[in-house]
C-alpha cells in the first residue's frame, strides 16, 4: 500500500514535471514570438515615421505650387467671386432664360479680369 | 485504467518483499554475528555514521541539483527572457515626439539613422581605412579622419547620422573596427518654413530654441505636439513677405495671422529665416525672431488703440474734431503729419489720414493714467505669454512724461513686438475681449478678458474699413472680403534721434470687417521704395499689398464666406454696409 502511494506520487511528480516543462517551453516559445512581434512593431513604427516625413517633404506647399504651375496651368487661386452660398443657387429651371447667358458672360469676364 | 494495472502489481510485489525481512528488527541484524567484540562494534558504528554523513551530503547535493533543474525548467526561460527584453529596451532609444500643424501635417519628426564610430585599436591599417572611408563618404576630411583612426582609442566618432545608403557604402568596405550606433535624427521636412516657430535641437536631440525648447521634456517623452499653425497660411504669408522683402530690399520682415476669437496664431513668420535641419549654418541675424523677440516703435498702427481708448473712455465721440492746422511743438519735440491736411480734422479723418497731430491731441485728452491702464489691459506693457522662449519685453518709457503720452498716441516712444500689436488689434476688433496669443492647441482655454465695449469695437472696425476704402490702406483691399486695417510707418530711432530714411513699415488688418475672423499683420524693416511704389516705402505702399495678397490666398482656404455685395460684377470691391461711415470723410 505504501509502495502504491510512493509510485503514485512518483508518477504524479513525473507528470507534473513534464507538464511544467511543457508549459515552460511553451512560454519560452511565446516569448520569442513576442520579442519578434515587438521588433516588427518597432520596425513598422520606424517605417511609418520615415514615410510620414517623406510625405511631408514631398507635399511641401512650395513644391505643390511649383508642380501645379507646371502641370496644371489651368488651375488658379480661388477668388471670392467664385464662391456662393448654397441658398443663392436657384432651384429648378430659370424663367429669365434669355438673360442667363448674358449674366454668366459678365461673370466670366469678371473672373478673367482678375486672373 | 491500463495505468493502474502495473501499479497494483508492483505494489503487491513490494508488499511481499517487505514481509520477507520482517523476522529481524534491524535490516542488518540478519547477517551480524550474534556477539561482537568492542573493536568491530566501534568500527561498524563509525562506518554507519560515515555512511549517514556521506548519504546526507549526497542527498542534499542531489536535492540542490534537482531543485535547480526544476527552477530552470519552470522559470529559467522566463529569467533569460527578461534579460533579453531588458537589453532590447536599453539598446533602443525612444524617438522624440512629432510636431504637427493644426491639420495634422508633420512639421518635425525623428528618423532612425546610424552614427559611425571606430575602435582604433582593432583597426589593422589606419592609412588604408582612412582612404577607403573618404572615398565612401566624400565630405569626410582625410587628415582629421586619419588622426582619429590613429588615436588608439577604443571609441572615436567618425560621423553622426549617416543615411541608409552611406551606411551601406561603409559596410561594403568591410573594414574591421568600424561600427555603428543607432540614433535618431530630428528632421524638419518643410525646411525654413517654420524655423522661428519650431526652433531646433542640438546634436543630442535636445531642444535649444523655439517650441522645441519650451516643450523639450514632453517631446522627449514621445508626446505629439499639435500647433495652432496652419501650414498653408504659413506658406502664403512667408512667400508674400519674402517677395516684398526682396522687392523693397528690406533688412527683414515679420508677419502674423491671428484668429481673433481664440488668440490662436495661425501663421508666424520672421525673415530672414534659417533651415532648422542645419542650425549651425544659420547666421546670427537669421536666428533672431522679429515677430516675437524684436520690439519696435510701430508708429501709426497704434492709432487704432488711441482712438479706441478715446471712444471707450468717453473723452471723444465720432463727431469730435482736432486742430491739425500746424505742427505741434511739445518740450523740444515737433509733431508733424506725414499726409498733412493743415486744417481741423474729424476723428474719422484723423484715423483715415493717419494724423499724428490729431492722435497726439487725442492722447492728451485721454491722459497718461487712463492710457496706461488701457495699454496694460491690452497686453502692450508686459511681455506676452506666448509659448516661445524668444519673447521680447516691451520698452516702456520711464518716467512716463506728458510728451510720452502724446507720442505713444501715434506709436512712438513705446516699443512692442509685432505679436503684441497683432494681439492688441485682435482685441479691439473682436468685440473688445482679449485672448492671450497661443501657438499650441490648448485644452483648457484661458478665459478672455473684456477690455473695450462692443460698441467701441464696432466703431473702430468702421474706421478701419474707411482707412482701406478711402484712406492710406487702399492697397490691402480684397474684393469680397471687406478688409479693414491701419497703416503704420515709423522712423527707426538712431543714435542721436530718429533717422528719416530708416523706416519700419507695417500694416495690420482684420477681415471680414463686420465680424472679423482673422487679424493679419505685415511688417518690413527698413524697406526702400521701388519703381512699383513710385519710390514710397511707407506702410500703405509696401506692407498693405502683402496683407491684401495673404488675405486673398488664405480666406478661401479657411472657408471664410465672402461678404455679400462686396464684389461688383467687374470684380472690383463694391459697396458694403459700412458705406454710411464714409460720410465722416466729408467733415
Amino acid at each position: 500500500m505504501r509502495l502504491l502511494m510512493f509510485v503514485g506520487w512518483l508518477v504524479g511528480a513525473a507528470l507534473a514535471g513534464a507538464g511544467l516543462y511543457g508549459i515552460a517551453y511553451e512560454v519560452e516559445q511565446l516569448e520569442v514570438q513576442l520579442a519578434a512581434l515587438e521588433q516588427d512593431i518597432r520596425r513598422e513604427h520606424e517605417a511609418t515615421r520615415t514615410l510620414e516625413a517623406e510625405w511631408a517633404y514631398l507635399a511641401r506647399p512650395d513644391r505643390m505650387a511649383e508642380l501645379s504651375r507646371r502641370y496644371l496651368p489651368e488651375l488658379h487661386s480661388l477668388s471670392a467671386a467664385r464662391l456662393a452660398r448654397i441658398e443663392d443657387i436657384p432651384v429648378g429651371p430659370r424663367r429669365d432664360g434669355p438673360d442667363a447667358p448674358a449674366s454668366s458672360a459678365t461673370k466670366a469676364a469678371a473672373v478673367a479680369a482678375r486672373n | 485504467m491500463i495505468d493502474h494495472v502495473p501499479t497494483d502489481a508492483t505494489a503487491a510485489r513490494g508488499a511481499a518483499g517487505s514481509r520477507a525481512f520482517r523476522p529481524g528488527r534491524h535490516p542488518h541484524a540478519a547477517y551480524l554475528p550474534p556477539r561482537l567484540d568492542g573493536r568491530v562494534r566501534r568500527t561498524l558504528a563509525l562506518g554507519r555514521v560515515r555512511l549517514l554523513v556521506a548519504g546526507t551530503a549526497m542527498l542534499l547535493a542531489f536535492a540542490a541539483v534537482g531543485g535547480r533543474l526544476t527552477q530552470l525548467a519552470a522559470v529559467g526561460a522566463g529569467g533569460s527572457g527578461d534579460i533579453v527584453a531588458g537589453a532590447a529596451t536599453a539598446g533602443t532609444i525612444q524617438p522624440r515626439g512629432k510636431i504637427v500643424d493644426r491639420n495634422g501635417e508633420v512639421l518635425a519628426t525623428d528618423l532612425a539613422t546610424a552614427s559611425l564610430y571606430a575602435n582604433a585599436r582593432r583597426l589593422l591599417d589606419p592609412e588604408e581605412a582612412a582612404l577607403a572611408l573618404v572615398n565612401a563618404l566624400p565630405d569626410l576630411d582625410h587628415a582629421a579622419t586619419l588622426k582619429r583612426l590613429r588615436s588608439g582609442r577604443t571609441f572615436v566618432w567618425l560621423r553622426r547620422n549617416l543615411t541608409p545608403r552611406e551606411q551601406w557604402e561603409v559596410n561594403r568596405l568591410g573594414i574591421p573596427g568600424l561600427d555603428f550606433v543607432p540614433e535618431y535624427n530630428r528632421v524638419y521636412p518643410h525646411g525654413p518654413l517654420l524655423s522661428h516657430v519650431l526652433g531646433f535641437v542640438d546634436r543630442d536631440n535636445r531642444g535649444i530654441a523655439g517650441l522645441e525648447k519650451t516643450f523639450d521634456a514632453s517631446l522627449n517623452d514621445g508626446d505629439v505636439l499639435r500647433l495652432t499653425i496652419d501650414l498653408r497660411v504659413q506658406h502664403a504669408l512667408r512667400e508674400e513677405l519674402r517677395a516684398a522683402m526682396i522687392e523693397h530690399d528690406a533688412k527683414g520682415a515679420a508677419g502674423i495671422v491671428l484668429d481673433t476669437r481664440s488668440g490662436e496664431v495661425v501663421a508666424l513668420v520672421s525673415l530672414p529665416d534659417f533651415d532648422p535641419n542645419h542650425p549651425g549654418k544659420a547666421r546670427e541675424r537669421s536666428l533672431f525672431n522679429r515677430a516675437t523677440l524684436g520690439v519696435y516703435e510701430l508708429g501709426s498702427t497704434f492709432k487704432i488703440f488711441t482712438t479706441a481708448i478715446a471712444l471707450d473712455s468717453g473723452v471723444a465721440t465720432m463727431e469730435q474734431r482736432y486742430d491739425a492746422t500746424r505742427p505741434l511743438t511739445v518740450a523740444s519735440h515737433t509733431i508733424r503729419d506725414y499726409h498733412a491736411k493743415r486744417r481741423w480734422l474729424s476723428l474719422p479723418e484723423v484715423f483715415m489720414f493717419s494724423s499724428n497731430i490729431g492722435a497726439a491731441r487725442m492722447a492728451l485728452d485721454i491722459g497718461a493714467a487712463t492710457q496706461q491702464d488701457y495699454l496694460r489691459r491690452l497686453g502692450l506693457l508686459d511681455a506676452p505669454a506666448i509659448e516661445l522662449p524668444e519673447v521680447g519685453r516691451p520698452l516702456v518709457p520711464s518716467p512716463w512724461r506728458p510728451v510720452n503720452t502724446m507720442t505713444i498716441g501715434f506709436g512712438h516712444g513705446l516699443a512692442v513686438s509685432p505679436l503684441q500689436l497683432a494681439s492688441g488689434a485682435a482685441t479691439v476688433v473682436n468685440g473688445g475681449v482679449r485672448n492671450e496669443p497661443t501657438l499650441v492647441a490648448r485644452s483648457g482655454t484661458v478665459p478672455p478678458v473684456r477690455v473695450f465695449d462692443a460698441s467701441t469695437s464696432r466703431q473702430i472696425r468702421r474706421l478701419m474699413r474707411l482707412a482701406v476704402t478711402d484712406g492710406t490702406g487702399r492697397r490691402a483691399d480684397v474684393a469680397g472680403y471687406a478688409v479693414g486695417g491701419k497703416t503704420g510707418t515709423a522712423e527707426k530711432p538712431g543714435g542721436t534721434g530718429y533717422e528719416g530714411s530708416a523706416l519700419i513699415s507695417s500694416f495690420v488688418a482684420a477681415f471680414p470687417i463686420d465680424d472679423p475672423r482673422y487679424v493679419v499683420l505685415a511688417m518690413l524693416d527698413e524697406p526702400s521704395g521701388s519703381n512699383g511704389t513710385r519710390g514710397y516705402a511707407t506702410g500703405g505702399w509696401v506692407a498693405a499689398p502683402v496683407v491684401g495678397a495673404v488675405i486673398a490666398r488664405m480666406a478661401p482656404m479657411l472657408g471664410v464666406a465672402p461678404v455679400d455685395g462686396d464684389v461688383r460684377p467687374d470684380g472690383s470691391p463694391g459697396g458694403d454696409e459700412f458705406a454710411e461711415g464714409r460720410k465722416f470723410a466729408s467733415y
